[in-house]
Order: structure tokens, then sequence, then C-alpha cells
């Protein structure tokens, strides 16, 4: 069975008798890819299925509102970035202590977690990722795990296609050299 | 071989797979847990936009079409004789520049419409005639597995000053073949994906020895951002190594970031000479990314006045609410109908939008008076509770006897007239209910302990 495209989800969506359908349709497409690009970010599980869920309602309530000048892909990855760097963001203003930097609470976040397989290249990994800066860790993520395209993570970024090609370098480069160190 | 190198090898060879696992079945239970949060029934388009704001909207774009069709025709081919029913054209005999100009009629139309609360105040009555023509473009543009015009990624390819249209179903983004699987590459080549296929392209190439009209620099003149921005000077990685960089920032790579507003230059210099082959300046406005919060999701009584506040503020930011045309971190929302309502908040700020949206339920707030009280201390009926009435604060309330004479009065009515001292009976009572219209209601009511 062919993939459903998303130009056939939002027609659907316009429909009231196919909206549930189409919604079902939609996150039959994208809950993994969402999933993972989000828990990537929030590396808990708990975090990340709120969010995603967050995300997916988000997506529905405006899908009437998606203006289509950037594809329907591309806008569900925006929305996921954003909410999950919120998330973030709002989760570390809740904590007692505030002095807990971003990498230490994420470094947290990853020897707490319980799903996670504890295979210590792959941990190593996440560990490296953890120490960049949130555009480049974004862009390394979508590139090394998930195989998006330069192009379309400027379309999801805001970025220039440049911008993000140097970005990745700075990031490749500096995971290789954490690698090598540890 | 060393654990180190073994790291890295595996890293180069691009297997390190996530270390992430969910819950059993968790993706099913995603699904239903997302079902069940949209609980209210999902509002359809149709719903938002009636069939006859819809037909508005096609009348427009019909006129849209037609006058842009025309236009570019007039524009590029002065000498052709011109159409005289050009809506009869189809689509696909357009150029690249007249479908897109087209597509973006359709949004700023749609987008205009929404500012103003699904009412059109574009006066286009006059065009009703065009409605049934217009509503079947509407579907032509809305079918899914319409073909569209293949944008070409490449400037110089031939095809697109030959104005020769490359037609091609609308494919899933992840499994465009256009693209190669970038899988089972080796890691580095990576981020070379696109620029290889530059390089195979012979007029690509041409490009290394500099042409005179285009810039070697490719940055922007002004530009802003809500996060620190990497700028890089050459796109083409593959012309970095011929120049030397010197970026008013200090960095001498071909790339820099800008952490903080302001005015930011760069050179490109001959690597051994030194001499500056070109240079740019560019400003750059960092602005924090919007936050909005319209808060949780709340309940009001029809006559209530209802007020949103973006809570996230700045001069550079546009707002674009769903129920007000108004540009504004806040709005005032008065006389909506009771049930649900969704209101949608779209911040924008350098072209970045963040998204924020809340419920409101409408309730009617209706007040209902019993007629007898039992103040027996039971717990039951034991006071004169007029359900509702904490709704409109300042309510007045008389208590009457037979005879007309004012038993009890007060200015806020708080649920607690208990006939106290006052014998079994019927008495009446006078509501000054402190609502819009300021409604009076009137009534007996039976005081019996028995």
């Amino acid at each position: 069975m062919q993939e459903i495209t998303d130009s056939e989800i939002i027609l659907m969506a316009k429909d009231e008798q196919k909206a549930n359908e189409a919604l079902r349709l939609l996150m039959r497409k994208y809950k993994v890819r969402i999933y993972n690009h989000i828990r990537g970010i929030l590396i808990s599980h708990e975090d990340s299925d709120d969010v995603t869920q967050d995300v997916f309602i988000k997506v529905w309530q405006n899908i009437s509102t998606f203006r289509g000048d950037s594809s329907l892909f591309t806008w569900i990855y925006r929305i996921a970035t954003n909410e999950s760097l919120n998330h973030i963001r709002k989760n570390r203003k809740k904590k007692l202590f505030a002095s807990e930097n971003q990498e230490q609470y994420l470094l947290n976040l990853l020897s707490n977690e319980t799903y996670i397989n504890s295979e210590e290249i792959q941990m190593k990994l996440q560990k490296a990722i953890i120490k960049l800066p949130d555009q480049q860790r974004l862009i390394f993520n979508m590139r090394y795990f998930d195989h998006i395209k330069f192009k379309e993570m400027a379309e999801i970024l805001e970025l220039t296609e440049g911008g993000v090609k140097s970005n990745y370098h700075i990031a490749e480069k500096k995971i290789k050299e954490f690698l090598k160190e540890h | 071989m060393s654990k180190t190198d073994l790291h890295k090898e595996m890293f180069d060879l691009q297997n390190i797979g996530r270390p992430y696992t969910t819950p059993d079945g968790y993706f099913d239970q995603l699904e239903k847990s997302v079902f069940n949060q949209i609980h209210t029934p999902i509002q359809p388009i149709s719903k938002i936009i009636s069939y006859s704001q819809w037909l508005k909207y096609a009348a427009i774009v019909t006129v849209g079409i037609f006058t842009t069709v025309m236009l570019i025709r007039f524009a590029t081919n002065p000498d052709e004789p011109k159409i005289a029913d050009s809506t009869q054209t189809p689509i696909e005999k357009h150029d690249t520049t007249n479908n897109q100009e087209f597509n973006t009629n359709i949004q700023d139309i749609a987008k205009e419409s929404k500012n103003h609360n699904g009412e059109t105040i574009l006066p286009l009555e006059e065009n009703n005639q065009d409605d049934k023509e217009s509503v079947n473009y509407q579907k032509d543009i809305t079918q899914p597995d319409k073909t569209s015009i293949a944008e070409s990624d490449n400037n110089d390819n031939p095809s697109k000053n030959n104005h020769e249209i490359i037609q091609r179903k609308e494919i899933p983004i992840l499994n465009n073949p256009q693209y190669p699987n970038i899988q089972n590459h080796n890691f580095n080549s990576i981020a070379q994906t696109p620029t290889i296929e530059k390089i195979t392209n012979p007029i690509s190439t041409a490009r290394t020895s500099k042409p005179d009209n285009t810039k070697l620099i490719s940055i922007p003149k002004d530009t802003c951002a809500t996060s620190p921005l990497t700028l890089t000077a050459i796109e083409s990685e593959d012309l970095w190594e011929n120049y030397s960089f010197k970026w008013s920032t200090g960095d001498t790579t071909p790339y820099t970031t800008l952490q903080i507003s302001g005015v930011y230059s760069v050179s490109v210099c001959n690597p051994s000479t030194k001499a500056v082959i070109e240079s740019a300046v560019i400003k750059f406005n960092l602005v924090p990314l919007p936050e909005p919060d319209l808060g949780e999701n709340e309940m009001f009584c029809s006559h209530e006045t209802i007020y949103l506040d973006a809570k996230t503020y700045n001069s550079e930011y546009s707002y674009l609410w769903s129920m007000s045309h108004k540009n504004s971190p806040k709005i005032v929302l008065n006389n909506l109908t009771e049930g649900y309502h969704i209101i949608h908040l779209t911040v924008g700020a350098c072209g970045q939008e963040v998204h924020s949206s809340k419920t409101v339920y409408i309730n009617k707030c209706e007040i209902s008076i019993p007629n007898v009280i039992t103040p027996n201390g039971d717990g039951y009926n034991d006071r004169f509770v007029i359900s509702g009435i904490e709704k409109y604060p300042g309510s007045q309330l008389f208590i009457l006897n037979r005879d007309g004479q004012v038993l009890y009065q007060t200015l806020n009515y708080q649920n607690d007239w208990s006939a106290q001292n006052l014998p079994d009976g019927t008495y009446f009572y006078l509501l000054k209910l402190n609502d819009k219209n300021k409604t009076e209601k009137g009534g007996s009511i039976t005081v019996h302990r028995q």
C-alpha cells in the first residue's frame, strides 16, 4: 500500500466526516518520526510522550490554518522542535535550584532514564551530542539519525542551507574530537 | 586496534543508533491518548468558513488568476494575441512564476479572511457570477494528486530557461527518489550530497572561475534571527580551499556565528597574497524567540468580557489572532456565541513562528431560582440558593412580604438568606441581576419549616 500524501491528509481533514480518519493517518505517518525527533531533544521518554501528544494536538488544531507555504512534514517538525525546546526551558525553570545548566540537566536525564539500552558507544555518542549547543544538536540529530536533507532542515529551522551545513560540520568535528578523547 | 579507534571507526561507518527505547505498544497507546485529548469534536474548515464565504474566496481566487494570467501574458509575450477567456487555460500551461503567484494569492486571501474572523471584507460581491466556475478551481487546487510543476533546484538548469515544464506527482518527501538514500553513505560524504549534484553539472563547475556578474560572497545584507546565526561566506564548500577568510568576529574560517545584534563584515582574500578579493557587510538583529502563553483553557459566561494576552512582547513581533485582526499582544473578546471556541495565536519574529492556542467554553450561565425553602437545619434547602448567581457579582435581592414591606435587602446577594426570624408562609422576591441587560426577576418563595 502506498503511503498517503500530505495533501491528501490536509484535504481529508477539511471533510467533517473524514477528519478523524485523517488524524489517524497523519499520526500513523508521522508518530514514530516525530517521537524520535522529540526524544532526541528531550531524552526522557515521559517528557517526549507528553510533548509528542501536545504536538499532534497542536498540529490538529492548527491544520485549518496551515498555510501550505512549507510542506506539512517540515511544518510538523518545526512545531515539534519549538515545543521541545520550550519544554526544556519550562522544565528547567520549575527546578528548585535552577543552577544546573542545560547540559547537566540533560546528562542527568540520560543517566536516570528507564527506557534506554545502555550500549556503551551509543551512550557515549549521546553524551557528545548533549554537549553541543541547541542548534547544532538539532541539526546533528536530524542529519545523523533521521537522515533529513539539508534543504529540509533549513526549512524546518528557518536557516540558510549554508548555515545548516556549516553548523553540521562544526557539530561533527566536535563529536569526533569528543569520541577520540573519551 | 584501541578502543577509541574502534569508536571512531564505528562513528565513521555511521551505524551507531540511538539508545532510546519505548514501552511495549507505546505507539498504539500514543494514538489513543491523542484521540482522547481531542474530545471536543474537531472543527473542520468547512464549519469555520461557511459555504457562502467559500464562494467569496473562490471568486477572489478567480479574479486573482485572471489578473495574474493577463498580467504575465502581457508582460512576457506582448506580441502574442490575448486569449479572450483565460480562465479556460489549464493551469499546467502556465509557467512557474505564474503558478507560484497563483498559490501565494490563495494563501494571501485565506490569511486575509482569517484575520477578520472569517468575515471577508473585500467587496467582491459583483463577481458572484463566477462562483460556479471558481468553485471548480478551488477543487483543482486542493486535489491531492494534482500535478505540480517541479521547481528546478539549480538555476543553471537549461530546462527552466526554455520554460520546459517537468510534471511530477507529489511524492512523500522521504521517499523522493531525486535524492539518493543517504543511509549507506560514508559519514564524511553525507554533508556533500547536494554539492555532488552541482559538481556533476557542467554548467555549475564553470562557476569556479568567478563570473563578473556573480558575487562570490553569499550572505544577506540585513538579517534577523531568533537564535545565534551561523553564516557561511561562500555557499559552495568546494571553493573554500581556494580562499582565506576574515570576519569582523575574528574568525578566519569560511563560517562564523553571530551572537549579538550588530553590523559585521567579512573579507574573502587570496590565501597567498592576502589581497582582498571581495568583502561584504551584514546587519544582524537578534530577537528573542517569542514564547506566547495564553494560559489554561477556561470557561466564561456569555456576558463576560474575555481578555487575552500573548504574554510575549517585542516590537519586532507580529501577532496573528484567529479571532481578531488586531496585530497586538493583547485582545479583548466580547459576545462570543455559546460553546467551544479555539483561539489560535501565531507570533512571528524574523520569519519564525510560534503558535499558541487556548480553548474557551462559553456558557450561558443561566440562573435558577427555587420556589420553596425549608430552613429546618437538615442541610437541605435551608437557604435561598439562586444557583448561578456567583457569576453575576453585585446582584441585588429584595424579599418582601404579602403587604409589600421589604424584609430583607442586599446589594450583593451571597445565597445566604434563610428566612431568619420570619414565620412560615409565602414571600416575594425581586432579583436585580448584575448582567449586561440588568435583568430583573421576581416571584414567590414559600418558607416551610416542617
